[in-house]
């Protein structure tokens, strides 16, 4: 064991750095300058801020704000001050624990991905179900102005005030069974030729001119509404910005100062997942839409009919819209719709008996 | 070429000091018979970088596991032993740099950023979603996120430099930054100005003055950084830039005339040349470069002339903005000093633009997990293009501690803040 080793002082008063010989001792470090000053260190007054990896020298600090300074070039340094004075020298780095060190940052590597996959998969759907049911309505209405100001601004609106109270109707007969929910339901037409319909936060439906001019009569326009008031009262949008939120914030933590590529590999992966989650939306306010249709006592088949009218014209194009819920109904979801329909439906009124369905499609037309 | 006689260091012509030992240089000419030892010339460079990108993958993956584990957090302490261990392997003569700087530190200064900045940037965007839509509220808005950005930059960069140097030490010395931000809020205020009045001619002198701001407030102790550069040293090379930018217009014009697989092929003439160039020393990203290029030929063959002309003119505006940029940041280096010792940058631009290239193509290709070896590389790339030449006597650098400034004399010295965002 070594007790006598060479090195450097910094006074912290100027740049100039003097050799030193530096003994160890029990309790301390006795530094001598080629000077013959004599500086006694105590270990416990003694801090390490340099010399934790391979070919970094030892450095020593002692004293507060602007610290004398002790450099040492040899690792093997820290060794023997370990075997001289075990106890304390405990705040000191330990070479001899490099290896465990690696062990464990080998171990934050796989715990880190494993901790995000977790996060991902069941954290953030946790997190969001559990956020979902204290958020105030008057947070969705305000979220959902904004969709309304960005698909349907006022000026694409169709605003016939006679068509505009008929289609109200529909709404008004739909929502006769939903007294107890919290959200405000406004249909609004929207002049543009997407067969669709979208859903906001808060309990606007839009519907576009395209989709209103495919249907043949009310009951066919009511089953698309019914669809869209469920994305409402199950939070189908709110969930999905939650979602698209924590998510984006959970990749600014993995990626947050690398960027780039490997960023947009994940969201690749987050795109895909959220394309299976919607359809698994989609099928729930397939369900549930049809049994409001039901308890409203409207006629079910209106809506069946219409769903295969969309998936016999093979989809259309590809209705991409934020928020929005219809991607092209399969053969598969209209035969599970079917299903639904007790025997004993048949017994409906008519909706809008006074009116002709074909004089209320013309609702953009007027305005224009 | 002038050899020292002291320590046998090849210095440059000019030089006027030893790059290492800092002894005399004299005139007599340099003895030819004896030539270095072959151990001098490796560690002839007085400031080098010697960390391991081993290492710095082993900070980076326990940063994300604990950033993670605090819900982002622990970003800041994770900066902060970054910036250490860079430091650290950062070596001027014998002695490493140290970096102090806190976790907490840069947490308290992100906060007053967003207290700030952050939060009456983000009401105005709301300012349109609650105020019904006009043109006039719009521009109104718009005019004072531009003025909140317009102040925001040059606050930023003072308050990073002043905290930034305060946090790094060499033999124990604090550096600190000694520039108000009201100061250098006007001066941009006016370089801007003056650069918009007369379209841009202006911008080297502008740029020059920024420089001498930041470099002659800096200080290593209680000696301050100098800078003697002169704006109408940069001014002709600034003007070919601009001369080369406005001819790239007729340029793409007669180009467009040319067959697209005359054109394809002038484009890998740049890449073929820096694949040769550099196939020795590094033949990995030589070969992804080279591999690359005959996509791109294919790629580009289908396209029409006109784009393939503009594409053309790309690089060539890029090469030419390149070219400038490596001869401002070596005249800014070259006209950098502390004491008797001068800063000397030997950067080239094809060997910039090389690295760079390969950064780009690394990153890519490893989906930007070989992000610390692109660091590395850069650090690596930067000091062995930098030098410092002449006598620099360490004992002439006193500690000068600096204090944090009074606080309450108007709006400019309220947004006196130490706060870093790099």
């Amino acid at each position: 064991m070594q007790t006598d080793w060479q090195g450097h002082y910094l006074d912290g008063r100027s740049a100039a750095r003097h050799a030193v010989s530096i003994q160890l001792t029990p309790t301390g470090l006795q530094i001598m300058t080629e000077s013959e000053e004599r500086l006694a260190w105590p270990y416990a007054e003694i801090r390490q801020t340099q010399g934790f990896y391979a070919g970094e020298q030892v450095r020593l600090e002692h004293g507060g704000e602007l610290p004398e300074i002790l450099l040492l070039a040899d690792a093997a340094f820290l060794h023997d001050l370990r075997r001289i004075a075990p106890r304390l020298t405990r705040h000191f780095h330990d070479p001899a624990r490099r290896r465990f060190r690696l062990q464990l940052t080998v171990c934050a590597a796989l715990a880190s991905i494993g901790l995000s996959v977790v996060f991902y998969i069941w954290g953030i759907p946790a997190l969001v179900s559990l956020a979902l049911p204290r958020i105030p309505v008057a947070w969705e209405e305000q979220l959902g102005a904004v969709v309304v100001a960005h698909l349907a601004p006022k000026d694409a609106q169709c605003s016939d005030p006679a068509r505009v109270a008929a289609l109200h109707k529909i709404m008004t007969t739909l929502t006769a069974p939903l007294e107890q929910s919290p959200y405000t339901f406004r249909l609004i037409v929207v002049d543009t030729p997407a067969v669709n319909a979208a859903a906001a936060p808060g309990g606007h439906i839009l519907l576009f001119r395209g989709l209103l001019h495919q249907a043949e009569d009310a009951e066919e326009v009511a089953g698309v509404l019914a669809h869209e008031i469920q994305h409402v009262l199950q939070q189908h949008g709110t969930r999905a910005l939650l979602r698209q939120l924590s998510t984006s914030f959970l990749l600014s933590l993995l990626v947050g100062d690398v960027s780039g590529p490997l960023a947009s590999g994940l969201e690749g992966v987050h795109l895909l997942n959220m394309m299976r989650h919607n359809r698994r939306q989609e099928e729930a306010a397939d369900h549930t839409g049809m049994q409001l249709l039901l308890e409203a006592g409207i006629d079910p088949h209106g809506m069946i009919r219409f769903f295969a009218k969309l998936q016999r014209k093979g989809g259309g194009e590809p209705a991409f819209l934020p928020y929005v819920s219809s991607h092209p109904p399969s053969a598969d979801r209209v035969a599970k719709l079917q299903a639904l329909i007790p025997e004993s439906a048949a017994s409906a009124k008519k909706l809008l008996p006074d009116e002709n369905w074909a004089e209320v499609k013309k609702i953009c037309q007027s305005t224009n | 070429m002038r050899v020292c006689q002291s320590c046998r260091h090849e210095n440059r012509d000019q030089a006027r000091f030893c790059g290492r030992c800092g002894g005399p240089l004299s005139d007599q000419a340099s003895p030819q018979s004896t030539p270095p030892a072959v151990t001098q010339a490796q560690d002839s460079q007085r400031l080098s970088w010697h960390g391991s990108i081993l290492s710095l993958l082993g900070i980076f993956v326990v940063n994300l596991l604990l950033t993670l584990l605090t819900f982002g957090l622990y970003r800041f302490w994770a900066k902060v032993r970054v910036r250490r261990y860079m430091l650290s392997q950062t070596q001027f003569e014998t002695d490493r740099f140290a970096y102090h700087g806190q976790g907490k530190e840069l947490l308290i200064g992100f906060l007053k950023v967003l207290a700030v900045f952050g939060i009456p940037y983000a009401l105005l965007g709301l300012v349109p979603a609650v105020v019904p839509h006009s043109p006039t509220t719009r521009l109104i808005v718009t005019l004072l996120s531009l003025a909140l950005g317009f102040i925001f930059v040059p606050l930023a960069i003072v308050g990073a430099r002043r905290y930034r140097l305060s946090r790094t030490s060499w033999r124990g010395i604090r550096f600190s930054f000694r520039g108000t931000p009201s100061a250098f809020l006007k001066l941009v205020l006016k370089g801007s100005l003056f650069s918009l009045v007369t379209l841009g001619t202006y911008y080297p002198w502008f740029m020059i003055e920024r420089q001498r701001f930041l470099v002659s407030h800096s200080y290593c102790g209680d000696q301050a950084f100098q800078f003697d550069g002169q704006g109408r040293e940069l001014w002709r090379s600034y003007m070919l830039l601009f001369a080369a930018i406005l001819l790239a217009i007729p340029l793409v014009i007669v180009l467009s005339r040319l067959p697209s697989s005359m054109l394809a092929g002038l484009f890998l003439i740049p890449v073929w040349g820096l694949v040769w160039r550099d196939v020795v020393s590094s033949p990995v990203p030589a070969i992804l470069l080279s591999l690359l290029s005959a996509v791109l030929y294919v790629l580009l063959f289908s396209l029409n002339s006109q784009l393939l002309a503009f594409l053309l003119i790309v690089p060539l505006v890029g090469a030419c903005w390149l070219w400038f940029s490596v001869k401002k940041q070596r005249y800014l280096w070259d006209h950098t000093s502390i004491l008797s010792a001068r800063f000397h940058s030997t950067v080239t631009a094809d060997g910039l633009l090389f690295l760079r290239l390969q950064n780009m193509l690394l990153l890519i290709a490893s989906l930007g997990l070989a992000w610390p070896w692109v660091s590395v590389r850069t650090l690596q790339f930067v000091f062995a293009h930098l030098s410092l030449d002449g006598q620099l006597d360490p004992s002439r650098i006193q500690q000068q501690a600096q204090s944090v400034p009074a606080t309450g004399a108007g709006f400019l010295s309220f947004l006196d803040i130490d706060f870093d965002l790099g």
